[in-house]
């Protein structure tokens, strides 16, 4: 019995763990200018290179959780500090935010210079999918 | 082109025709600022310690606290004018600082110019040295950067920052001038200009391995010190080439966080040169965070400053960051170290070690520190 409610628990668990964690895919536009990589991808995003334009999501939720511990390793502290540096000696200006996924998509679907990123789930054809992060 | 004249100039180039593209949104402000206190023990009431002697015996805010704001208008697409402003103590009393204005125009991906008020960046942290959530500790390692007192200098300069598949490289060049800079010597604000400064930087930042940075920097230097007159000592700042070298590497990870800076200054003429460096390392628990960093500094001339610092932060929001730091400074030799010592008694004890024989006092002592850093 102690053994079923263990294995219980865990898959629990386990279901709630998967439940948490979004497949987060990076989208620019169908017809962007290029195709960068994933090393790409972070530089752009640290601002370090402006060939396209970074569009963040506002707010710590949990896909822009995920997009940066994933794909640029910084959490909200570092990201804080990071820009505050980039900011107050002008090399440098945060990704354009944007209220939800939705606006997300909607600008990304209306630049070709725009990269961003969604939760897999709300993708639609109007954006391409340059790579997932799991 | 003194402050007054070059905002006028930003004013007027707001109001250029081509500024009427410009929205609220071409708008932005950001703030930050540091509230803190710090103390001296270990020495006589009233010995100082900084480039101000702004830590002694009594607990100051004056030393730390500041207030800043940068505003930042987009006139066009690529051009964008910045004003940086900070509020701060500067020989007991408060005023507002200048600290950055100027116009950037970003001419491709990779390249931006900038002219105007621009932060020297001579150090790794110079251009950040206000904004204290940008580095670990409340207070800077002075070993380091007590050396300097030029914060910024009228002139140009250029970015030029190549990606890289591992992160990016940036190089910085700039030159300019810096005239009428208060310079503080034996508890003695003096006027110094610093002509020609010019100097060239490259920062290599990885995405895994932290970053490094190397820096070389050079200004004439010219300042009158009227007392000198008819010593030895006369025209010891009369035009004489002041050159800086710099290598720094910095790392966090989320976890662990380390940096480090060594620095080597080379005064012609009779002033000595100073070897310095700095070695940090820290771990966060969450939202606390420990650190320890070793400093040093060489005085060709007299003897060594090192010291010792432990601190300890906590993290009360994203932006707002809570500071405490213990420091124990120990000079050798004869070294003066940061500390300050008065015209008067440096020429007694000079005159005492010449003719008595007797070597100059050294100062040793424990800084405490604590306060809060933030954004808005």
């Amino acid at each position: 019995m102690i053994t079923l409610l263990r294995l219980f628990g865990a898959l629990l668990l386990g279901a709630l763990a998967v439940a948490s964690h979004a497949d987060v895919a990076v989208i620019i536009h169908p017809d962007a200018p290029s195709q960068p990589a994933r090393t790409d991808v972070m530089n752009i995003f640290l601002g370090l290179d402006r060939s396209l334009a970074p569009v963040d999501l506002a707010g710590w939720t949990e896909v822009r959780q995920q997009f940066y511990r994933e794909l640029i390793r910084k959490n909200e502290d570092q990201l804080k500090s990071y820009w505050a540096a980039r900011i107050f000696t002008g090399k440098g200006r945060p990704p354009r935010p944007v209220a939800d996924q939705a606006a997300m998509i909607e600008l990304v679907a209306s630049d070709p210079r725009a990269i961003g990123y969604v939760d897999s789930a709300e993708l639609d054809d109007r954006v391409q999918v340059l790579f997932i992060l799991r | 082109m003194n402050p007054v004249h070059m905002l006028v100039l930003l004013l007027s180039l707001a109001c250029m025709p081509f500024a009427g593209y410009a929205g609220a949104d071409n708008f932005t402000f950001n703030g930050f600022g540091t509230l803190g206190v710090s103390r001296l023990g270990g020495e006589e009431p009233g010995r100082s310690y900084g480039i101000q002697g702004q830590v002694n015996h009594r607990w100051r805010g004056d030393e730390l606290s500041r207030l800043g704001g940068q505003f930042s208008y987009q006139l066009r697409d690529h051009l964008v004018a910045t004003a940086q402003v900070t509020a701060a103590a500067d020989q007991d009393s408060w005023g507002l600082d200048l600290d950055w204005l100027y116009l950037a125009w970003e001419t491709t991906d990779r390249l931006t110019l900038r002219a105007g008020r621009l932060r020297n960046p001579v150090y790794m942290y110079s251009e950040t040295l206000n904004v204290g959530v940008t580095y670990p500790w409340l207070r800077l390692p002075d070993e380091v950067y007590y050396q300097l007192q030029i914060a910024n200098y009228e002139g140009v300069d250029l970015l030029y920052s190549i990606p890289l598949p591992f992160g990016s490289l940036t190089w910085q060049v700039n030159g300019g001038q810096a005239h009428h800079r208060d310079h503080f010597i034996h508890d003695d604000q003096h006027d110094m200009d610093y002509h020609k400064v010019a100097g060239i930087n490259a920062t290599l930042t990885t995405h895994h391995w932290g970053s490094f940075r190397i820096a070389y920097s050079e200004a004439s230097l010219n300042m009158r010190l009227p007392y000198m007159d008819g010593t030895p000592l006369e025209g010891i700042a009369d035009d004489v080439k002041g050159k800086f070298t710099a290598l720094g590497y910095q790392y966090d990870d989320g976890t662990w966080l380390a940096a480090s800076e060594a620095t080597r200054i080379v005064i012609e003429g009779l002033t000595p040169s100073f070897d310095a460096f700095y070695l940090m390392g820290g771990r966060r628990f969450g939202d606390l965070g420990a650190h320890l960093t070793y400093a040093q500094l060489d005085d060709e001339f007299t003897g060594r400053q090192s010291s010792w610092t432990w601190g300890l932060s906590y993290r009360l929001s994203p932006a707002v960051v809570l500071k405490g730091e213990y420091k124990r400074v120990d000079n050798a030799s004869e070294s003066q170290g940061v500390y300050v010592r008065s015209g008067e008694e440096y020429l007694e004890a000079l005159a005492r070690k010449r003719l008595l024989g007797q070597p100059m006092r050294t100062f040793d002592g424990d800084i405490l520190a604590v306060g809060i850093d933030f954004l808005f």
